[in-house]
């Protein structure tokens, strides 16, 4: 069994509140991903987690049963370091090996078991080197074999792909969701990377300065994010923002004024009892379009091309409006810069934040 | 060759001449037989060369007793140093990390000169019967070598990532296992360049030695200014006594080299 809960957890560093009444639940077999930007409290909630750093406020249960005064090496839990923590004087074999001699395991035992974990994760080669000697992706899978030879109920993964170039971390992300998946042992990952996020997470926890901010499953949180900074933070290129006020137009449609007379129309109900309240409007690139030869409405939000990145399979567009924005058009779209028109989005992917708490209302 | 690259040569030139010159002549003396110690001008090699220097002087005058007695003493004491200070220099490094004025004061005790406590411990190890003990001397010396102790591992320790002590624990480890199997043998090449340099200070340590040892201890530093009499001084004996306790000492520095500049520059002496 596997199940983590975080019951109103706070811990301070210094004068600095670093979790801030923090509630998170972890289920058995699941691939949680805490995702948040640089100091918002990820790595301090896993180490909070392995028993790295004690809790000032709350509970941290496991499978039902308080471990906030258990020690790490008592906690059952394997954690992979960003920067891996190899033992550099030890050979790669004792490494792996060194969870199970602390335990007093029989060194035939020990040998087998290496010999096991090596081959899974495809090192048996590196056994009699040493640390210095091995590359970063080599060192990666280390420290994967040391956490996955202890058989524990839960791993714990801080940013452990941030030092591998891009090409190794694709290859890194697939390996250990897949070797997640055979195993069945309830993960916890931190990382900054949204994409990485999006691809590994069962569910993803946003964090932001201490607080969770939305806990759901990848699309959830990328379709329907619960706030602006949530929605501001998954996604790549990231949304778009505009300050808009919720306007009945002269043909007595509400929408959402943008510009001097330029509207955008959400697809809403709700939007009739915002009338006269400002708000934030988001829509992603994806959701964005470009018409050069737009129709006779004076209502459109008219842009002018400001540069063209083709990225391979798409181009971003970069249109100068009431402020920047990005859409991502199809790779064979030929823009140029200063070609003028309109911006149209899809009405059912505009979503409507309020200007104050920068929480969902649409 | 550039003058640049001549100018470096001669510059090292120059310094080595200042560093090999005494120990060339001391080299020489322990071979000279008497006649030619205060010869005038003095040969640079000697016409004859004698085994008697060595005789007297490791024999009859004890300079052997002394070579062992500070081999002992330095010995003892740096062990005792690097172990205390492997010890606090890690609680600093790891529990304290903000302490760089805690250990700077720990540091600073060795700024004492030794000659201010050298007669209240006298006076102390009269009383407590510790004068003229190997005990005595052994524990005064942690007085300047465990200072230096803690602030030099506290910096080596400061160099090993926290990270590899918290996977250890994570791992499964106690903090007497995860210092024995991970952080010490990191930490290797500067505790042997620390206790290098330990072992340095201790074997030179004269004023302490002095004032606190007789008959019994008679440590080389003690030892050497009885080989001058009142009529002359025993050039060719104390020479012999110096070659013989050098040359275990160079063996270990010229083996260890790489440690000892490690501990040098990688630690707080810079």
């Amino acid at each position: 069994m596997g199940d983590l809960v975080l019951e109103s957890v706070s811990k301070t560093l210094g004068s600095t509140k670093v979790l801030d009444n923090l509630n998170l639940e972890a289920k058995d077999k699941e691939f949680l991903v805490i995702l948040g930007p640089s100091g918002c409290g990820k790595t301090t909630t896993l180490r909070c987690i392995a028993g790295l750093e004690a809790v000032d406020e709350g509970r941290i249960l496991m499978d039902g049963k308080e471990v906030n005064n258990l020690r790490a090496k008592d906690r059952d839990v394997a954690m992979v370091f960003q920067n891996y923590a190899i033992y550099p004087t030890m050979r790669i074999k004792d490494n792996i090996g060194f969870p199970l001699k602390v335990r007093h395991v029989p060194k035939q035992e020990i040998d087998r078991q290496v010999r096991e974990v090596a081959e899974l994760l495809r090192i048996e080669n590196l056994l009699d080197r040493k640390p210095g000697e091995l590359s970063g992706g080599e060192r990666q899978r280390v420290a994967l074999a040391r956490a996955l030879i202890r058989k524990p109920r839960f791993f714990l993964m801080d940013e452990p792909l941030s030092n591998l170039d891009a090409k190794l971390r694709m290859q890194a992300r697939t390996e250990i969701k897949r070797l997640q998946h055979e195993l069945g042992v309830t993960t916890i990952f931190v990382t900054h990377d949204q994409a990485e996020a999006m691809a590994m997470a069962d569910r993803i926890a946003v964090m932001d300065k201490g607080v969770i901010q939305q806990v759901a499953s990848p699309l959830e949180i990328y379709g329907l994010p619960s706030d602006a900074m949530v929605a501001g933070f998954v996604g790549s290129p990231p949304m778009n923002f505009l300050d808009a006020t919720i306007t009945r137009m002269s043909n007595g449609a509400i929408a959402a004024k943008v510009g001097e007379d330029a509207f955008l129309s959400p697809e809403s109900e709700g939007l009739k009892e915002m009338e006269g309240r400002d708000v934030v409007i988001g829509f992603r690139p994806e959701d964005t379009s470009f018409n050069p030869t737009p129709g006779s409405s004076s209502h459109n939000l008219t842009a002018e091309v400001y540069t063209v990145e083709p990225m391979g399979t798409f181009t971003i567009v970069t249109l100068k409006s009431v402020s920047l924005i990005k859409a991502l058009l199809p790779l064979d779209t030929k823009l140029s810069v200063g070609d003028k028109g309109a911006i149209e989005v899809k009405k059912d992917r505009i979503r409507v934040f309020d200007k104050t708490s920068g929480k969902r209302i649409v | 060759m550039r003058l640049w690259t001549i100018g470096w040569i001669v510059a090292v030139a120059v310094v080595l001449f200042f560093f090999a010159a005494p120990l060339y002549w001391m080299v020489t003396m322990a071979f000279k037989p008497e006649i030619y110690w205060a010869f005038s001008p003095p040969p640079l090699f000697p016409p004859q060369t004698t085994s008697l220097n060595f005789y007297r002087g490791l024999l009859v005058m004890g300079g052997a007793k002394g070579i062992l007695d500070s081999l002992f003493i330095a010995t003892s004491n740096s062990l005792i140093s690097l172990f205390f200070g492997l010890l606090a220099g890690y609680g600093l490094s790891r529990y304290l990390p903000r302490s760089k004025n805690l250990s700077f004061f720990i540091l600073s005790q060795r700024m004492l000169p030794a000659v201010a406590f050298a007669v209240p411990f006298y006076l102390l190890y009269r009383s407590i019967h510790l004068y003229d003990s190997y005990l005595g001397i052994i524990l005064v010396d942690l007085t300047f070598n465990l200072p230096l102790a803690v602030w030099m591992m506290k910096n080596f320790l400061d160099e090993i990532p926290r990270e590899l002590d918290e996977s250890a624990q994570v791992d499964g480890a106690s903090l007497f296992r995860t210092l024995r199997s991970v952080v010490v043998p990191t930490a290797l090449p500067g505790i042997v360049g620390t206790g290098i340099l330990l072992f340095m200070f201790s074997w030179n340590e004269f004023v302490l030695n002095l004032f606190l040892t007789i008959v019994n201890v008679t440590p080389l530093p003690t030892l050497i200014p009885k080989f001058t009499g009142s009529h002359n001084i025993l050039y060719g004996d104390v020479s012999a006594v110096a070659l013989v306790a050098s040359i275990p000492i160079i063996i270990v520095v010229i083996a260890l080299q790489k440690q000892l500049v490690r501990a040098l520059t990688f630690g707080g002496v810079k």
